[in-house]
């Protein structure tokens, strides 16, 4: 193969110079149609970060995949943002000659398995609305010309523009990604190849802006942000459409969250070379299990910390360009799996060990925070939210410890002076256990209300102790 | 920390809750001593710091104070090595005996004295205690007799009648300008930085005390030297403070007394004076403004805020909430932040293995629990370097496995390792425990000392080694070479 480029090389650059000379206008008129082809899908997602400190409208670039569904990069919905923070989800059509249009919109929700996430129009428009773009599966070679079109920020009024680069390298990671040697659109921008197909998206990485618009950005006087920073700082990644391709054909319904397939083993770790020498592994990728969830599914059905895992179902494990991304890669594998399918793993014990087989069904990933039910008591300054399953585990409490998280904590205000903390767990409440958010929300409620000028006494977990906070109210 | 680096005072201008971040330890210069025979004047309570008088103490104490040069074992990239600093301290008997800071002379290796008359003699390590901030060092007395150079030494006061708006003087050598005095006036004499701890590196400091609050000026450098009342008495040693703010502070001379009578007990050639002290495992808070919540009555118990995992208190049955309201039938009562030191103390006073009787009351009920207390331990273990491997490690305490929610105290816990190490290309970490090597368990740091011989001996070119890391468990492969 390198061969045959070396040889080919000097002639074509030889029969380059008339070529390019006469291709000129078809070239234009090709990216004049990728343009026009993609903006018609493009659209910008408009949302407000609903916060106990405040409220911050962001809006970023997103491309219509579906009947009123708009597929976005799923750095835009940052995974700690809880989804009931989401509000006032709006879908606005950019327009040049006229004002943008504004459609209501609703957060359909991430989709982890992909990194892309969805909102949907909500609200009926006379008018067709724009139609959905087709992602072709096409792995991108290095040296293809490719084009991707996105929206300018807001400070350009959202004006569509197309960059043209080449591929420079396909990248393995956590995740595959493609860089090209020179600049893409905006994030969520869509990237297509000179048959007009569109190949990939434009997705966050690194420091690249995210964001076409954001008011804490328009806020700040101390330290100016340049709105149209994705000129000057633009991305160079794009993800390949095979990558997220999966929720393309199983999009996440509405109101009913995704499932995700889990096997309760929170901490892998990617051999390096020397270690699976020493293990008498040859070039083979390997994962060592660092802890499995007690009675979750992995440990039920035997693995065990400190074991290797060579293969799933057969087929060795899949390369990372470095063993750090072993374990993303396998995690991504098992979540891209349904919840009850069974997969079975090759797993070396020990060293001089023979290798053996263990079946595991994957079950149902745990709720995460994100998705919590929260509480602000916003007399006092504090938030609280409902367990998840990764505070106890991470507390190393018992699976079925009651209670609530602290998830903000207001500066200068009572929880503050009282030194409650983000994350304490709280157990107990004016000396009645804390069973669950509801029972918090409505016994707080009661307190506050009969007592209004009593002091509220919170037993929280911190760390490996106990606190008492006394929170004394305003006068 | 020994403080006569200028990073040591790199605290922030502003006054935060964060104190304990913002006060500096003013290791290294000092002294102050006081002629055996310091003339007691006609008793006057607190007699005014007049130019004649405070020269004359002045006088008799400069010749027993004494600036410290301490190298102090510390482990630092994979290694041990040696930390220089100066530290200020003052003679106590006609031993040669000198008092100073923790954190000027603890773990010191390597001590050189420089007496008032600006003779410099070596000096041992007798013994230290992190808790007071406390270290007593001994003056080489075979080689001030050969040189014939004479010293005084200091008598104590009683840092129990300091009043507030005193006058105090401050001997020692602030940025190691030997034999300064100040002046200024006791601020506080009950001072608590609770809920605070106080660190030295990572050793826990002050919990056992309050603190004597000065506007003396001190500096980096003053650390070890005597606070003076105005009878040429100590009454305290100068030890923190916030530079430049006038708030300075020391520790009782009460609190030494004790400190220095038993490191001298328990030290011998061979093993470094110490202060034994006991634990029940239980972290208490005052009871101000929460009397009503508990429905009890004003200044009756103490709150017991936390229950160490394994404790004495939590194997008896004490649990977080119960209120403490007596030890062996003593009440003990905590209405104010300024109160929890004293029963600290007290708890820490009492004999290891004892079993003390704990009265609690818990809800309506007051119940009797019996707990057999445990020797104190603190945060840091006791440290060693393996230079094959390139890493340095810390027995876990119990304190440490409580702090760290490790499931047990075994193992030893890596704190540093040296670039380029066997321990660095096996990405260990700083907080990793090992808990075996080649397959052997490691219990504590004597049995990895065993295991590391081993295997250095046997010239093992791959060491396997098993760690746990948060809550995950790793091999980790050291290739060694030889």
């Amino acid at each position: 193969m390198k061969t045959q480029t070396a040889l080919t090389l000097p002639l074509l650059l030889a029969l380059c110079i008339p070529v390019l000379a006469q291709t000129t206008q078809p070239a234009a008129s090709l990216t004049q149609s990728i343009l026009d082809r993609a903006s018609s899908s493009l659209v910008v997602v408009k949302f407000t970060w609903d916060a106990e400190f405040g409220k911050r409208e962001l809006a970023g670039g997103g491309v219509v995949v579906g009947e009123g569904l708009v597929m976005v990069p799923m750095g835009m919905f940052d995974p700690r943002f809880p989804d009931a923070q989401i509000t006032d989800v709006k879908i606005i059509v950019p327009e040049v000659n006229s004002d943008h249009e504004e459609v209501s919109a609703k957060f359909v929700g991430r989709d982890e398995r992909t990194n892309v996430a969805f909102v949907r129009r909500s609200s009926l428009i006379d008018r067709d609305f724009k139609p959905p773009l087709t992602f072709n599966d096409f792995t991108p070679v290095v040296g293809q010309t490719v084009y991707s079109v996105g929206l300018l920020p807001k400070a350009a009024g959202y004006k569509s523009y197309i960059y043209t680069t080449t591929v420079a390298a396909n990248l393995r990671g956590e995740s595959p990604s493609v860089l090209v040697s020179g600049a893409l659109t905006s994030v969520g921008s869509v990237v297509f190849d000179d048959q007009g197909r569109a190949i990939g998206l434009v997705q966050a990485q690194g420091a690249v802006p995210i964001f076409l618009y954001d008011s804490r950005a328009d806020a700040r006087q101390d330290r100016p942000v340049d709105p149209m920073a994705v000129v000057s700082n633009p991305p160079r990644f794009f993800t390949p459409t095979r990558d997220f391709l999966l929720s393309l054909q199983d999009p996440p319904k509405d109101d009913a969250p995704l499932k995700l397939a889990w096997m309760g083993v929170p901490s892998l770790r990617g051999l390096t070379k020397d270690e699976s020498e020493f293990f008498g592994l040859v070039d083979q990728p390997a994962v060592e299990i660092g802890d499995t969830i007690p009675n979750g599914p992995a440990d039920r059905a035997g693995l065990k910390p400190k074991q290797i895992i060579l293969k799933i179902d057969g087929k060795p494990l899949e390369r990372g360009d470095e063993p750090d991304e072993l374990p993303g890669i396998l995690r991504r594998q098992l979540l891209r799996k349904k919840v009850g399918d069974s997969v079975t793993f090759t797993v070396l014990p020990g060293r001089k060990q023979a290798q053996t087989d263990v079946t595991v069904t994957l079950e149902e990933l745990p709720a995460r925070a994100n998705t919590a039910a929260r509480f602000y008591a916003e007399d006092l300054g504090y938030s609280v939210r409902e367990l998840v399953f990764i505070d106890t585990y991470s507390r190393r409490l018992p699976s079925d410890q009651k209670g609530v998280l602290v998830s903000f904590v207001k500066q200068q205000s009572s929880a503050g002076s009282a030194k409650l903390l983000g994350n304490d767990l709280v157990t107990e409440m004016n000396g009645q256990p804390v069973t669950n958010l509801e029972q918090f929300k409505s016994d707080y409620a009661k307190f506050r209300k009969e007592k209004p000028t009593e002091a509220v006494v919170l037993v929280v977990i911190r760390e490996a102790n106990t606190q008492t906070i006394r929170i004394e109210p305003p006068r | 920390m020994i403080g006569f680096k200028m990073q040591l005072m790199n605290f922030s201008p502003t006054f935060s809750r964060h104190l304990s971040g913002k006060l500096f330890l003013i290791a290294l210069v000092g002294g102050c001593a006081s002629h055996p025979q310091v003339t007691t004047r006609v008793s006057e309570p607190f007699p005014s710091a007049t130019p004649a008088r405070v020269v004359d103490v002045t006088q008799k104490v400069f010749p027993a104070v004494v600036r410290l040069d301490v190298a102090q074992e510390i482990f630092v990239a994979g290694k041990r090595t040696l930390q220089r600093g100066i530290g200020s301290g003052f003679i106590i008997d006609d031993q040669g005996h000198v008092l100073t800071n923790y954190h000027v002379a603890g773990r010191a290796v390597e001590i050189n004295i420089t007496l008032s008359n600006k003779e410099r003699v070596p000096a041992k390590l007798i013994g230290d205690d992190h808790w007071t901030d406390l270290a007593v060092v001994q003056i080489d007395m075979d080689v001030m007799r050969a040189r014939k150079i004479p010293f005084n030494f200091t008598l104590p006061g009683d840092s129990d009648t300091l009043a507030v708006g005193q006058d105090v003087i401050a001997i020692g050598t602030p940025f190691g300008l030997a034999r300064t005095m100040t002046l200024g006036i006791v601020s506080n004499n009950e001072r608590t930085f609770y809920p605070d701890i106080q660190k030295i590196d990572e050793y826990e400091t002050g919990l056992f005390n309050n603190w004597i609050q000065m506007d003396t000026p001190i500096a980096p450098g003053n650390s070890g030297g005597p606070l003076v009342d105005l009878d040429g008495k100590i009454v305290g040693i100068n030890t923190r403070g916030i530079q430049g703010q006038a708030l300075n502070f020391a520790i009782p001379i009460n609190t030494a007394k004790q400190v220095v009578a038993s490191i001298l007990a328990t030290a011998s050639p061979t093993r470094a004076g110490r202060v034994d002290r006991s634990d029940l495992g239980i972290d208490l808070k005052p009871l101000q403004d929460l009397e009503s919540f508990y429905n009890i009555d004003i200044n009756q118990g103490v709150l017991v805020n936390s229950v160490d995992r394994n404790s004495p208190a939590a194997r008896a049955g004490v649990r977080t909430q119960d209120i403490l309201l007596a030890i062996d039938g003593a009440p003990v009562n905590v209405r104010f932040p300024e109160e929890v030191a004293s029963v600290r103390k007290r708890i820490a006073d009492e004999p290891i293995g004892k079993t003390l009787v704990l009265t609690v009351r818990r809800g309506k009920d007051v119940l009797q629990f019996k707990a057999i207390t445990d020797k104190l331990e603190g945060y840091v273990g006791e440290e060693k370097g393996f230079d094959a491997w390139g890493v340095t490690v810390r027995e876990v305490t119990r304190a440490y496995a409580n702090d760290e929610q490790l499931d047990d105290d075994t193992g030893v816990v890596v704190t540093t390792f040296s670039p380029g190490s066997p321990a660095a290309r096996a990405e260990l970490a700083s907080g990793d425990v090992i808990r075996s090597v080649n397959g052997k368990d490691v219990s504590d740091l004597t049995a990895f000392q065993a295991l590391f011989t081993e295997s250095t001996d046997a010239k093992d070119d791959r060491v396997l080694l098993e760690i746990q890391r948060g809550r995950a468990k790793r091999s980790a492969v050291l290739k060694v070479t030889y």
